[in-house]
């Protein structure tokens, strides 16, 4: 049933996201990465090669494996030498994928992960907020963006494996992350850490643009949204939805939940684990919990099948 | 050959003894020893017995958390499964690393400590036999009570490692957590209780010349991994106690809102968290260690390297724990070294390894069942530690963390590194304590299954982490992709079920134990003493010992053992007992006289676990009445303990004379209340690093504490404390009637100290204020727990003295209060100054 | 008491350095603090060593102390080095 309501997963394993980079802040983490898994299939193939010798060798053979020699060669020697070739390149990485402060002109965002959804601020120069939006981010190709990283509640963990490793959520901290995009697309993420309840289905998206289309979608966010679809503008009012949400440009100014200022927008809803469509938004309005199990969002099953559609007509028109 | 102890060696020379020993001995030794009927099988206290009671139950929860994980592998094995609900497969995941952590891995390798090294080491018991029945009894009725949460839908959910905020009263408003905090904590302090027997039984009572370097190397890492235990598991009591408190009382030591750092519980967490893994892998190391040789038919190549391997391991897993934080920001320099350290754990465990490898070598290898197990270990092992350094290398983990991948890392290094150990034993050792071997031929199934299925089951999740599934979610979206590998997972899980079935159906069909005597005995060609003829006393004399495998060496041994040519053919005193040795050279020192079976220990176990479990349901006062009346079961069994007998020294064989009571530092009691006081010292610092960690972390909330000056006259006080212990001593050894009096006097001293220094900093700083009040207030709560027990020993003792039992001139029960309470006084002292010094 | 000392020396020592470690990057990070820590603490090996090359082997048990003690403190040598580069490279 719930696979017809059409719970699609915004990040996609194959080609396998750790492997396949989309920008300088993973490609050289997949190069190690293959460095490692090669590695480790060569050095666990002669382990076994020396068991497969001590138990089935030639004596020769066995008894030069015999001895106090071979364990300083095989347990002391060869992994020093290995591994102090592998601490002095993880170090090196370490130190330039770590992120430091902003650098200038460069394009900051504020990521809060809450119970079970991120909600997202573009912040200018000066660290203020210009635009709100939730569970979805949009970047240019081509430049470094700097995350801002904190939590609203429990610890939660951001992870777009194409664009960088991931980076706790903690409260009372802010973690910085720097993530690039070299292609055009869209980088489906999730929580890694566990939060609870429906951790499972806590996805995100970030949605890289060419320069053209970043500033399109720039412009786009700017102007308040026209309220062309007034009857679920109206019962958005009446239904009690703006305790919750806030609407740019409207008197909703609820915080609990994600802002849907832009939310005709987004690639998804329920945070990366359905598409966005008339039908999706009207059964996720209509009964949020049986697709996002534990979420924080009531159901709104009393609501008329049209009033569902004029509710759904009104998120769509908000661009 | 230097004496350690005055001893002269070559009296050893006059062992085996010639001629016929009397009838009589023996079977008063059965009398002494003998089996328990009926009720008394909840009253026993012999290693035999409790050591099965101990690995059956271990076992039971191995089997309990395995049906949790193939529930679980069901839900996974398709996208959208809805086999287990959200909540309950959030209660399940957690309960299976809990139980497979807390409830089985670690009281089954002390349950095989307490089963084997007796033998071993061919003493007739443990030193504290009532301890073990404790230790074990908690155990068992706590483990099962808290696993019985999971039937009322009242499980911990918050994973095995339990992160606030999620696990605060905020996110976690219902008592699932207060079970796993308040049942954990009560399970570790069972593991210390076994700890402190282990060290205590491997250092003291060895087999006469059984000096360090003849000892099995099971015994070694046995006392490395009891060793560990009581510097680790301090760590997490402290870190379980705090977030209790903050639950019950508000106290916000992990807030951030309100200067405390959940951070601070995964730097306490993980600070016993790796060392665990290493406290779980080092025992059954030492059963490789143990197997291999035998069954390769030749001596252990590299023992010299192994122990030290083993020692390394201990040091080194206490430097790694951070590397579970490396994505929650660490400062660079430190994420660098713990990197580092985490690589170089590797090599300690290579050593073992080629060890291993080495002794296939040399000898001539049979591919039984225990040997077959043995040597998938070998290559399951090293596939989880390669996976092992790559996740140690930063930029690797921030991709993997949290992801499958770990998941497969952590089972291949815990599946390779204790579980086919664990089965090598059982089928190794069953010949020991049962009358019959199990299968080979079934074995070879069993182990068919197991490592095949196991490889199927985990192999697949390294490629889901890669595809980016992370840890910990109860199902998962279609267009992922990762529903081919999670159904190959799930196929090799039942794989690995179906062998354990059939490990099981062995065990039902061969397995009859013998704890009398009459097992299968030595169908493997063992060379190590546990293989002797035993009965419930263990070997019916206790030989001496002069290489590492001494039934190789010399093959009339098992006859003049069993004939009684070594040392106690009899009982000395008429009572049980054993010998104490000295823990280098392991001379004879003294006898022991060991207790017998007792109900006390039963039922303070089941007393303890009452008032634990009745305050995580948060009924008080039965909770209140059920720990007093647990301290006094506890004081009844101790009161027959501390028992002089009428012969000063006696005749352990071959006319070799030894004392039958010894005091201070020699005696084993002295030494358990040592380890006793690194295990409360240990607590104590952490509470103190939680101090200046919230200082260092969070210094915007920080109060200016109260001034050090003011602090000296109570500092003062607790020197006061110490030097009054220290002349009870003095003053009862020259034979003052009065001589218990100081140290009564210091111990109440104590705890009126604690209680104004409490108050000066009650006033300035009520404990929910914020992380600093709460952390100090923590310390001033811990010292008064410590002064609690030092007035309540106090009392024992004057109790002992009004009854004339305190009439030696040195006595085991003051020596033992005096030392208590100058710990006591030591610690106060310690606390008073560090509260005021810490951001002054 | 000093059997233990000299069989847990080498590994006494590689605690210590890394303790400190840990402190220094904790409180103070400083390359020249590491270096100078590490220089105290490596030349501590090479003295004990040197006491550990001195001791008596004329007993079964006293050589295999030797022995251990011997390949612990060369261990710990290497160990603490190793344990340094990563805090050198990030100071």
């Amino acid at each position: 049933m719930r696979v017809e309501a059409g719970l699609t997963s915004v990040l996609s394993g194959w080609p396998p996201p750790v492997l396949d980079a989309g920008g300088p802040f993973a490609q050289p983490v997949v190069l190690l990465t293959w460095a490692l898994l090669i590695g480790g299939t060569i050095v666990l193939i002669v382990v076994l090669a020396a068991l497969a010798v001590a138990l089935w060798g030639k004596p020769s053979l066995r008894r030069r494996l015999g001895g106090d020699r071979a364990i300083w060669i095989g347990g002391v020697a060869f992994p020093g030498v290995v591994l102090t070739a592998l601490l002095i390149w993880g170090l090196r990485l370490t130190g330039d994928l770590q992120a430091t402060g902003p650098r200038a002109d460069e394009m900051r965002v504020r990521i809060t992960g809450e119970m079970w959804w991120w909600r997202v601020a573009y912040l200018d120069a000066a660290g203020r907020t210009v635009i709100r939006d939730a569970n979805e981010l949009h970047i240019p190709v081509g430049k470094s963006v700097l995350l801002e990283l904190a939590s609203a509640d429990v610890i939660h963990s951001f992870w777009v494996p194409n664009l960088a490793g991931k980076m706790d959520m903690i409260p009372g901290r802010t973690n910085l992350l720097r993530i690039q995009a070299d292609r055009p697309g869209t980088y489906g993420g999730q929580c890694a850490e566990y939060c609870g309840g429906p951790h499972a289905l806590m996805g995100f998206a970030v949605v890289a643009h060419t320069p053209e289309t970043f500033a399109r979608w720039q412009a786009g966010r700017r102007a308040p949204p026209p309220p062309e679809a007034q009857r679920g503008a109206e019962l958005f009012r009446t239904s009690g939805c703006a305790a919750c949400h806030t609407i740019a440009g409207t008197e909703a100014n609820g915080l609990a939940g994600p802002d849907l200022s832009h939310v005709g927008s987004r690639r998804t809803l329920g945070a990366g684990i359905l598409p966005n469509n008339r039908g999706t938004l009207m059964g996720w309005i209509a009964d949020s919990q049986t697709l996002k199990p534990g979420n924080r969002m009531p159901g709104y099953k009393q609501l008329a099948p049209e009033d569902l559609a004029a509710l759904a007509a009104y998120m769509e028109s908000l661009k | 050959m230097r004496s350690e102890t005055g001893f002269d060696p070559a009296l050893y020379d006059r062992f085996p003894t010639k001629g016929e020993r009397p009838r009589h001995e023996e079977a008063q030794l059965k009398r002494i020893w003998c089996a328990p009927k009926g009720w008394e099988y909840l009253t026993v206290v012999n290693n035999n017995y409790v050591g099965i009671y101990y690995l059956a139950t271990a076992f039971l929860f191995f089997l309990l958390a395995g049906l949790l994980a193939l529930v679980m592998r069901v839900q996974l094995a398709a996208p959208l499964m809805e086999v287990l609900p959200q909540a309950t497969y959030n209660q399940v995941f957690t309960m299976h690393g809990t139980v497979m952590m807390f409830l089985f891995a670690v009281p089954m390798v002390e349950a095989a400590g307490v089963l084997l090294l007796p033998q071993m080491l061919a003493a007739r018991d443990l030193p504290f036999p009532r301890l073990s029945a404790y230790a074990f009894w908690a155990y068992a009725v706590g483990g099962l009570a808290f696993f019985a949460s999971l039937f009322v839908g009242l499980a911990p959910d918050g994973g095995w490692f339990m992160y606030p905020p999620l696990t605060s009263k905020s996110y976690s408003p219902g008592i699932n957590t207060d079970f796993w905090l308040l049942g954990i904590g009560f399970i570790e302090i069972s593991a210390i209780a076994g700890a402190i027997e282990i060290i205590v039984g491997v250092l003291r009572t060895r087999a006469p010349g059984m000096s360090l370097d003849k000892m099995p190397i099971f015994a070694w890492a046995m006392l490395v991994f009891a060793v560990m235990i009581v510097i680790a598991f301090p760590s997490v009591i402290l870190a379980t106690l705090l977030l209790e408190i903050e639950r019950a009382f508000n106290w916000p030591f992990f807030d951030a809102t309100r200067g405390g750092d959940p951070l601070l519980w995964q730097h306490l967490f993980w600070f016993f968290g790796h060392p665990e893994v290493y406290i779980i892998f080092l025992p059954a190391a030492g059963m490789m260690s143990m197997i291999v040789p035998t069954i390769a038919r030749t001596e252990l190549v590299g023992y010299r390297l192994i122990v030290l391997a083993m020692v390394a391991t201990g040091f080194i897993s206490f430097g790694v724990w951070a590397h579970h934080m490396f994505a929650t920001g660490l400062p660079p320099m430190t994420a660098g070294f713990f990197s580092a350290a985490s690589m170089a754990v590797s090599v300690p465990a290579g050593i073992q390894v080629f060890s291993w490898i080495a002794t296939f070598a040399i000898g001539k290898p049979r591919f039984n069942t225990p040997g077959l197990f043995a040597m998938g270990s070998v290559v399951i092992f090293v596939t989880g530690g390669l996976t092992g350094v790559m996740v140690a290398l930063v930029p690797f983990d921030w991709q993997v963390h949290d992801t499958y991948f770990i998941v497969a890392h952590l089972h291949y290094v815990l599946i390779g590194g204790m579980v086919f150990p664990l089965f090598a034993a059982m089928y190794y050792w069953t010949p020991m304590v049962s009358r019959t071997a199990l299968s080979e031929r079934l074995g070879k199934w069993v182990f068919g299954l197991m490592f095949v299925g196991m490889n199927v089951a985990f192999m697949p999740m390294h490629l889901a982490g890669l595809m980016g599934m992370p840890r910990r979610i109860y199902t998962y979206l279609p267009g992922t992709g990762w529903d081919l590998p999670n159904l190959i997972s799930t196929i090799g899980a039942f794989m690995l079920a179906l062998g354990i079935a059939l490990f099981l159906i062995d065990m039902g069909r061969r397995f009859r134990l013998a704890p009398g005597g009459g097992n299968a005995g030595n169908t493997y060609g063992a060379g190590t003493l546990e293989w002797l003829p035993t009965e419930l006393y263990s070997t019916r004399s206790i030989p001496v010992v002069k290489s590492r495998e001494p039934l190789w060496d010399d093959p009339g041994l098992s006859d003049d053992v069993e004939e009684g040519r070594y040392f106690l053919p009899n009982s000395a005193t008429g009572r049980r007992e054993t010998i104490v040795t000295s823990p280098l050279l392991a001379e004879p020192q003294y006898l022991q006289i060991m207790p017998g079976p007792s109900p006390w220990p039963f039922a303070a176990a089941i007393l303890t676990a009452g008032f634990f479990l009745a305050l995580t349901v948060q009924a008080y006062t039965f909770a209140w009445v059920s720990g007093a009346l647990a301290t006094i079961a506890v004081l009844r069994w101790l009161w027959d303990t501390d028992q002089p007998v009428d012969q000063g020294d006696v005749d352990i064989g071959a006319g070799i004379r030894v004392p039958t009571y010894v005091t201070g530092p020699a005696s084993h009691g002295w030494w358990a209340m040592v380890i006793l006081m690194i295990v409360m010292g240990m607590i104590f610092a952490m509470a103190l690093f939680s101090l200046a960690f919230l200082w260092g972390n969070q210094p915007g909330f920080w109060t200016k504490p109260l001034p050090l000056t003011e602090g000296l006259a109570i500092a003062a006080g607790y020197v006061g404390v110490v030097f009054a212990a220290w002349a009870t001593r003095r003053l009862h050894r020259r034979g003052n009637s009065w001589a218990t009096i100081p140290v009564i006097l210091a111990a109440v001293a104590a705890l009126l100290l604690t209680w104004l220094d409490a108050r000066a900093w009650l006033a300035l700083l009520p404990p929910d204020t914020s992380g600093q009040s709460a952390a100090v207030n923590a310390i001033l709560c811990l010292q008064a727990m410590v002064g609690a027990i030092a007035v309540l020993m106090a009392g024992y003792l004057g109790w002992r003295a009004v009854k004339n039992l305190v009439s030696q001139t040195r006595n085991n029960t003051l020596d033992l209060t005096c030392l208590f309470v100058g710990y006591a006084g030591a610690q106060g002292l310690v606390g008073t100054l560090f509260a005021r010094a810490i951001g002054a | 008491m000093r059997t233990w000392l000299i069989l847990l020396g080498g590994m006494l020592v590689w605690a210590l350095h890394f303790f400190g470690l840990y402190a220094i990057a904790e409180i103070a990070p400083h390359r020249a603090a590491v270096a100078a820590l590490t220089l105290v603490c490596l030349g501590a090996d090479v003295w004990f060593l040197r006491i550990i090359s001195r001791l008596r082997r004329d007993d079964p048990f006293a050589a295999w102390r030797r022995s251990v003690a011997g390949a612990g403190a060369g261990l710990s040598l290497l160990a603490v080095a190793w344990q340094a580069l990563p805090a050198l490279m990030a100071g």
